[in-house]
């Protein structure tokens, strides 16, 4: 099947938010300095649509957001403010049935399959779980489809697995387990965060394709988040850079990473080594530490550390500005 | 004379009724001022080979043959006492989780000044401003020294290590993923930083690490870990461009890259064999492509020139280089 590209988008993400209260714990409380109520902004202002078939890569550096804005589109964080409509319906306004059936259309695999799978569950009773929780088909009907997702994601004979624990398995074989477990509910749309980054670097690429053949022959859409810009341009074909919860650049993973215009991405790129050892890479100088999330540099948050900074930059948040053919870029001198 | 040379070196975990072939008979050397890296999947026996040059291994490890010389000594034959003087002074090492390997109720600088007045006798000041030091030297700014660790980010926490790596001037430093917790922008200036300690220090490194772009970016020399082994060494340059090992030439088209061409990858099907039995013929012949019948005997390292060395039956044979092992 042909990933659908249609005018309407599988999810659109308007203005959002999602703000985590800072607690005041300790003497701070007696403190004479009232500061009022003090906010992470985890996710400020982040608006994107995704198409049906598309694999739409979120980067940056930890803490930018990207994981958060994760939850928030699989429904595990509700947001702050700003609205998700997925397939045309405001997830806010959703309840009691939709809902349940939009929790299966979503799906997520985390980042660390040693954690993301129960250890007292055998291989068949991670599986079984989402059918059980979703009442599908019969005993026999639902053993057939555990095996048979089990030989989709390269678990080959079932058998051999069905009975195991997740100590029994390996690194690689637990994320095929959690890809199935995310499969095995016929999804529209998985949410992977860094699905390959605790992975054996020999078994990550067995992952990177499973996910990509079933975008081919399912039309599955993908959120895919990393750290790592090289596994999104793998992956991606449309691409936000993230910074201290604010989008700084989108646009088609190729156009971005061939063309980067801002600052922020450029300076990403520059500090990813290269496996040639008589390559030489250009290197960009600047402070690497980002700011503290709770005090958020005015203006353009990245300024203290960007190298093209003009006095408006610290005044003013740069709006996302289309620079041609869907390429955004939030920065004053794009 | 090489600074370092494992000589056929063995260690094998005793269980209780078979051994743990961790490091199966590796040779190695390393001069003053160069790092070699070390890669392989994990449970291949990097850390544990790195912790037997320390001797710093667990009561059921044994050495069972071969030689570690520093320096002109037998390490192996150096009694506990004299060892516990090298180690640090003379071989330092960077734990893989700094974030976690400094002692969050102490001030940082007090942590790093313990390390110097452990081996030299210094007063607690003349510590304190050799320290100091050694964190400009490292980017932090001295002042920081009173600070606590969880005032430190984390790269700033790696720089300390770092700091605490070099206060007693080692002759090596072994690093066991050195910035593997680190973002991708501070990864790039502490290795950057670390390499600039060296040259300005002449200290030799050992790097161990499963990111094959931060090894050809750091490391003169190379050597790929697998089931205990040494299956293929040689210069960096070499080894990159003129793999000689399907397994080295997997590793390299296993992973994506941000510049260049774009290449589909693969992965290595299969998993490395059990440490406490393992197969009779080549290790990695179970998950290899290419293995043909010769393969059920154990191939010898052979000698490719200029410092290249490689385990495999094939490893000299046009036709291994010429064909397309991996990725379809």
């Amino acid at each position: 099947m042909q990933p659908r590209q249609g005018s309407n988008p599988l999810i659109d993400v308007r203005k959002l938010k999602k703000y985590f209260p800072v607690r005041v714990t300790g003497l701070q409380r007696f403190s004479l300095r009232r500061e009022g109520q003090r906010f992470v902004k985890a996710v400020d202002d982040v608006s994107f649509q995704i198409s049906r078939g598309e694999i739409f890569a979120l980067a940056g550096e930890s803490g930018c957001g990207k994981t958060t804005t994760g939850k928030l589109l699989s429904l595990l964080e509700t947001p702050s403010s700003g609205s998700i409509i997925y397939e045309g319906e405001d997830l806010a306004n959703m309840k009691g049935r939709r809902m349940k059936h939009c929790r299966r259309r979503i799906q997520m695999i985390f980042q660390d399959p040693y954690e993301s799978l129960d250890p007292r569950f055998t291989v068949m009773r991670t599986l079984l779980e989402p059918l059980l929780v979703h009442n599908i088909g019969t005993h026999s009907e639902r053993n057939e489809l555990v095996s048979s997702i089990l030989e989709k994601v390269g678990l080959r004979p079932p058998r051999d697995f069905l009975m195991r624990y997740p100590h029994e398995l390996s690194g690689g074989q637990r994320q095929r387990i959690a890809v199935a477990r995310a499969m095995i509910l016929n999804p529209t749309f998985i949410v992977a965060d860094e699905p390959v980054s605790m992975l054996d670097v020999s078994v990550r690429a067995g992952i990177l394709n499973l996910m990509l053949q079933f975008r081919e022959e399912l039309g599955i859409t993908y959120l895919f988040i990393t750290h790592d810009l090289a596994v999104a341009r793998y992956m991606s074909n449309k691409i936000v850079i993230m910074y201290l919860g604010r989008m700084v650049e989108m646009g088609s993973t190729d156009e971005v990473l061939a063309q980067p215009i801002h600052f922020y991405t450029k300076l990403l790129m520059s500090a990813v080594p290269t496996p040639d050892p008589s390559a030489g890479r250009v290197r960009i100088k600047g402070i690497s530490e980002v700011a503290d999330p709770v005090n958020i540099p005015s203006g353009c948050s990245f300024h203290p550390r960007c190298q093209g900074r003009q006095e408006i930059c610290a005044q003013l948040i740069p709006e996302m500005v289309d620079v041609g053919k869907g390429h955004l870029v939030a920065c004053h001198k794009a | 004379m090489a600074l370092l040379s494992l000589d056929n070196l063995a260690m094998y975990y005793a269980l209780e009724s078979e051994w743990v072939k961790a490091v199966d008979g590796i040779s190695l050397s390393l001069d003053r001022g160069e790092t070699v890296g070390i890669v392989g999947e994990s449970g291949c026996g990097k850390t544990s080979l790195i912790l037997s040059i320390l001797r710093l291994l667990p009561e059921n490890a044994r050495f069972v043959g071969g030689r570690i010389v520093f320096d002109g000594m037998d390490l192996l034959k150096l009694p506990e006492q004299q060892m516990r003087r090298l180690r640090w002074r003379r071989i330092s090492m960077i734990f893989q989780n700094a974030m976690n390997a400094l002692n969050p109720v102490f001030r940082v600088g007090d942590q790093v000044a313990e390390a110097l007045m452990a081996h030299e006798e210094l007063s607690k000041r003349e510590a304190e401003t050799k320290v100091s030091s050694l964190f400009e030297l490292v980017g932090l700014p001295g002042s920081r020294m009173n600070n606590y660790p969880h005032e430190f980010s984390g790269g700033m926490k790696q720089r300390a290590i770092i700091a605490m790596s070099l206060v007693c001037n080692p002759d090596l430093i072994i690093a066991d993923e050195p910035t593997t917790a680190l973002d991708v922008v501070v990864q790039d200036q502490v290795l950057r930083q670390i390499k600039e300690m060296q040259q300005e220090r002449d200290f030799a490194m050992i790097v161990v690490s499963h990111d094959m772009s931060v090894i050809a970016e750091t490391c003169e020399k190379v050597a790929v870990m697998y089931s205990g082994r040494v299956i293929e060494q040689g210069n960096s340059v070499s080894l990159f461009h003129d793999p000689r090992h399907p397994y080295t030439m997997g590793l390299l088209s296993s992973f994506p890259t941000l510049r260049g061409e774009k290449k589909r990858l693969s992965s290595i099907e299969g998993s490395p064999p059990d440490l406490s039995s393992l197969p009779e013929g080549c290790l990695f012949q179970p998950r290899c492509p290419y293995a043909k019948t010769i393969c059920e005997k154990r191939p010898a390292m052979m000698d490719l020139g200029g410092q290249h060395f490689s385990e495999c039956h094939f490893a000299d044979d046009p036709q291994l280089r010429k064909t397309k092992l991996w990725g379809r």
